[in-house]
């Protein structure tokens, strides 16, 4: 045990060490042994004597009973008391020393502390149970003679056992595992570190069994220790249905490499809707703000909200930047930005960052029509300050961008590396002409739409976790359909009141039995689903 | 339809099965109309919720810092027990229920949160969600009907043991946190046989309640005095305080859920082959709501609503009092009755109950005088 008394930063420590000092005070080792002594002598006593007396009843004689009795009580419970508190201590202040030691060393105090406790715990509880029970067994057995004193020395034995050898355990575990821990902690930690470890788990314990940043949040949820999250600063149109976002993020944001994506989650209608949005302003911007550029598409659920509803001042939730859309280092020299509609926006997050260092880059984009063009006048801009050779096409009046008219536009297409965004349709015929002409290698494409949901009738659910696929049809709980498939499924009620049976839906579709509403996720969400009212509408994954 | 058949005078004798499924009906249009209609509103409603409840829980500890002091004792105590009550009512319960699982928030979601209790929510969320809602008022299937140490229904058979039940049903009130993780983990049960005993899933549970039960002592009785210096006792006496008034408080509400008079108890076999009809039915006729203040209703977490909470456990609470006339109106429509008066008047019919109930059903002076040999010997 680590006593704090006269050391810096006192009162932190003291108080950080409190839960483990109330656990060494009040039931230490010492405690331990008597209180596990007490409870097991008594248990044992009476369980003994009474089960002993109903025996002797029957086969042997009261005197038998009587000595056999109190000899296997007291046997099994000395011996139980004494040979769990000793080897349960013992074996939990070695388990946990090591592991403590060793865990700690890498990791935080908290992890060594539960690790080591549930090392401790486990090994103590076990060697405690098994050595106990054994030799209470044993010595009880020798002693008594007949039927009563078997019976008497099993039921004390087992009394006994299982008393000591929990309060042994429990509080050896406790008292080794903290004290391991923080011995281990101390020795690896520089004194500031260790002051604000101590604060962090004082405060933890002031506030169990929420999170300090569960109070945080109430001051401010952006401050660190808080989940990310970010505030919408501005919200700016672009064009007539799209609009460009100013966050800022909050403490723990760590900043976007050009090209790269961000996932926001936003309420719409109270529900937490995650969408992935490019970055769009340049990596280097100094105030710490980025921005993302939404485009509305119709009956879209969150480009809507963002484009048209979000207020500056709302709270978003973030995620870290992510992506693999972005330049190498060092950058090509010659560089093709084939882009379209909303798919504009990682390039212009790339242009802005690099277009001064970057030697010959050519862009083409193609949008509906002058004023649905995206950026117009930055990419103008660029053109006029000859940092990019541009080609805007308006698809009205133009028509698709084909393989043939971009061939015709960049005729040495071949010599450059290529990176493209945009619909679908676009993306699937350059990879083909890419592929045709023997360098596919050399286009690197960005989808925005996520891997297509088919809301059919039913369809195959396979579980993450235990690796299980089910063919489900579309009238059927995905909870009847998983366990007629030998999978265990936690469920309750059944009728979708209790919630028992909730997992998370991975990626896919499921429609509600109720009414026949829609829940899709897709990869990341995790949104959570009641498997017991949910019938698959397309593949889905669960994770289980 | 077997429910309450057996009754004198069964209160749904005058229903067809026709009658019985079209309720069913109404009731899903009456919950879907809520879901239709379930938006940001409601989502607004419980943030604020929380972040009232935090605010006032850091205030009122900040204040009991200094506890030493009368004035701060008494408005931190008060705003602790406060706080302590939205937390474990409006909050955590309805939270647990997946009443705002829609909001796909995780740190508002059922699966994840965890709450002010001696019992730990993941438990706690089997033994109410699990059996009490599927099984309302179902003698021996229900354990909330008494709770396993009390009779609360004349169908339950007397033992000497129910003579004592004012007495536990006070020290339950009193210590009804550790009640609660105590039912959970079904310890009169589990500690029967030492199999029982010793059967390892017990045992993880035993040893998640002891911890729940160590860190929830810790922070109310070690850190928050240690944190208030020369006011430690006092805020330990405060702490004290605003446990038991917590725990009085919800005790005594969710006494008026299901113990006062008129609430109906329900046969194991009548509920074999239930419809969604007739377990709607069970829920009207099982439970009993309290009037009151609009204030009063918060405070109870909306459990004054218990009616509508048990037609549907999984509707965010801020609705129930707004769906409560529509209920109300099918209860009248169908002739059915809708159990409901003021908190003194429930807690005082739901204790008459259990009173009554610790003596035999056939207990009189009379009968006792009749059946003991020494009055026989005398007369
Ligand atoms: C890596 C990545 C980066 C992205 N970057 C951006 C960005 O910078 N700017 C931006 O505006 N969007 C971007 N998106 C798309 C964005 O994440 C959303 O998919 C989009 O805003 C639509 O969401 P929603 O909630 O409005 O539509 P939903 O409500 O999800 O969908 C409504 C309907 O539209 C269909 N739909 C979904 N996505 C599209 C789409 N892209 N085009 C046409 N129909 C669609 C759906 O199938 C559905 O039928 C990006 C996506 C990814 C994966
Ligand atoms: S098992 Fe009850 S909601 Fe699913």
């Amino acid at each position: 045990m680590t006593t704090t008394v006269g050391r810096p930063g006192t009162l932190a420590a003291t108080l950080a060490d409190t839960e483990a000092f109330t656990d060494s005070a009040v039931n230490g080792a010492d405690t331990a042994a008597d209180t596990a002594a007490d409870t097991a002598a008594d248990t044992a006593a009476d369980t003994a004597a009474d089960t002993a007396a109903d025996t002797a009843a029957d086969t042997a004689a009261d005197t038998a009973a009587d000595t056999a009795a109190d000899t296997a009580a007291d046997t099994a419970a000395d011996t139980a008391a004494d040979t769990a508190a000793d080897t349960a201590a013992d074996t939990a202040a070695d388990t946990a020393a090591d592991t403590a030691a060793d865990t700690a060393a890498d990791t935080a105090a908290d992890t060594a502390a539960d690790t080591a406790a549930d090392t401790a715990a486990d090994t103590a509880a076990d060697t405690a149970a098994d050595t106990a029970a054994d030799t209470a067994a044993d010595t009880a057995a020798d002693t008594a003679a007949d039927t009563a004193a078997d019976t008497a020395a099993d039921t004390a034995a087992d009394t006994a056992a299982d008393t000591a050898a929990d309060t042994a355990a429990d509080t050896a575990a406790d008292t080794a595992a903290d004290t391991a821990a923080d011995t281990a902690a101390d020795a690896t930690r520089r004194p500031t570190l260790r002051l604000r470890d101590r604060l962090v788990r004082l405060a933890e314990l002031a506030v169990t069994p929420l999170l300090p940043s569960d109070f945080l949040d109430v001051v401010d949820p952006l401050l660190s220790g808080a989940d990310l999250r970010g505030r919408i600063e501005a919200i700016e149109p672009e064009t007539a249905d799209a609009a460009t976002i100013t966050i800022r993020p909050g403490r723990g944001w760590r900043g976007h490499v050009p090209g790269q994506y961000v996932r926001i989650g936003v309420d719409v209608d109270g529900v937490r809707q995650w969408r992935a949005y490019s970055v769009t302003s340049p990596a280097d911007r100094s105030d710490g703000r980025f921005t993302i550029t939404v485009k509305a598409i119709p009956d879209g659920v969150v480009s809507n909200h963002l484009v048209r509803e979000a207020r500056a001042g709302t709270v978003i939730q973030l995620d870290q930047a992510t992506g693999e859309f972005v330049l190498p280092t060092p950058a090509p020299r010659r560089l093709l930005f084939v882009t379209a509609g909303s798919g504009i926006t990682p390039v212009m997050g790339i242009l802005r960052s690099y277009a001064a260092e970057l030697a010959d880059v050519v862009v083409v984009h193609s949008a509906p029509s002058r004023a649905d063009v995206i950026f117009g006048a930055d990419l103008a801009e660029l053109a006029a300050d000859d940092r990019i050779t541009l080609t805007t096409i308006h698809t009205d009046a133009e028509g698709l961008l084909d393989t043939e008219r971009l061939e015709r536009l960049v005729p040495d297409l071949a010599e450059r590396e290529t990176w493209a965004c945009g619909p679908t349709g676009l993306l699937d015929l350059l990879e083909e002409h890419w592929a045709a002409r023997g360098f596919a290698d050399r286009i690197h494409t960005e989808r925005f739409r996520p891997t297509i949901v088919v809301t059919g009738e039913g369809g195959r659910v396979s579980f993450t976790r235990s690796g299980t696929t089910v063919e489900a049809d579309g009238a059927t709980p995905i909870l009847d359909a998983a366990e007629a498939a030998g999978v265990l499924m936690p469920s309750g009620c059944r009728m979708g009141i209790c919630f028992g049976c909730v997992l998370p839906l991975r990626e896919g579709a499921v429609r509600d039995l109720r009414n026949g509403e829609l829940t899709t996720a897709v990869p990341g969400d995790g949104v959570r689903i009641q498997t017991c009212i949910s019938a698959a509408a397309g593949a889905c994954h669960i994770d289980h | 339809m077997t429910v309450l058949q057996k009754k004198a005078d069964n209160p749904i004798a005058h229903l067809t099965p026709e009658d019985i499924e079209q309720i069913g009906i109404e009731l899903d249009a009456i919950r879907q109309d809520v879901i239709d209609t379930r938006g940001a509103r409601d989502a607004e409603y419980i943030r604020k919720v929380i972040k009232t409840q935090r605010t006032l829980e850091m205030g009122s500890r900040a204040i009991l810092l200094v506890s030493l002091f009368p004035p701060a004792w008494v408005v931190g105590t008060v705003g602790l027990s406060i706080a302590k009550i939205i937390e474990n009512m409006e909050i955590g319960h309805n939270v647990m229920h997946g009443q705002w699982d829609w909001m796909r928030d995780p740190k508002i979601h059922s699966t994840t949160w965890e709450w002010d209790n001696a019992s730990p929510s993941e438990q706690w969320k089997h033994s109410h969600n699990e059996l009490h809602h599927t099984y309302t008022n179902v003698i021996g299937k229900d354990n909330d009907l008494g709770y396993g140490i009390m009779r609360v229904d004349e169908d339950q058979r007397w033992v000497p043991m129910h003579l004592g039940q004012p007495l536990w049903n006070f020290l339950n009130a009193c210590f009804f946190e550790y009640g609660i993780a105590a039912y959970d983990l079904e310890l009169g049960k589990n500690l029967a046989t030492p199999e029982r005993r010793r059967d390892p899933e017990f045992r993880a549970r035993a040893k998640q309640v002891l911890r729940k039960i160590r860190r929830q002592a810790t922070k109310d009785y070690v850190i928050h005095p240690i944190l208030s210096g020369p006011s430690f006792l006092h805020t330990i006496a405060a702490n004290f305080t605003a446990n038991l008034v917590r725990n009085l408080w919800t005790h005594s509400v969710i006494m008026c859920g299901h113990f006062p008079e008129g609430v109906e108890t329900f046969e194991r076999r009548s509920i074999v082959g239930e419809t969604r009809g007739e377990w709607y039915l069970r829920q009207m006729l099982g439970s009993a709501n309290i009037s009151g203040s609009t204030a009063m209703h918060f405070m109870t977490g909306n459990l004054s609503f218990q009616i509508e909470h048990h037609l549907f456990p999984d509707l965010p609470s801020n609705r129930y009092q707004e769906i409560a006339p529509k209920v109300k109106a099918l209860f009248d429509k169908y002739d059915l009755t809708y159990t409901t008066g003021a908190l003194p008047v429930q807690v005082g019919s739901a204790w008459r109950k259990i009173i009554r109930l610790s003596l035999p059903n056939d207990f009189s002076v009379a009968a006792l005088v009749r059946r003991t040999p020494t009055s026989r010997a005398a007369a």
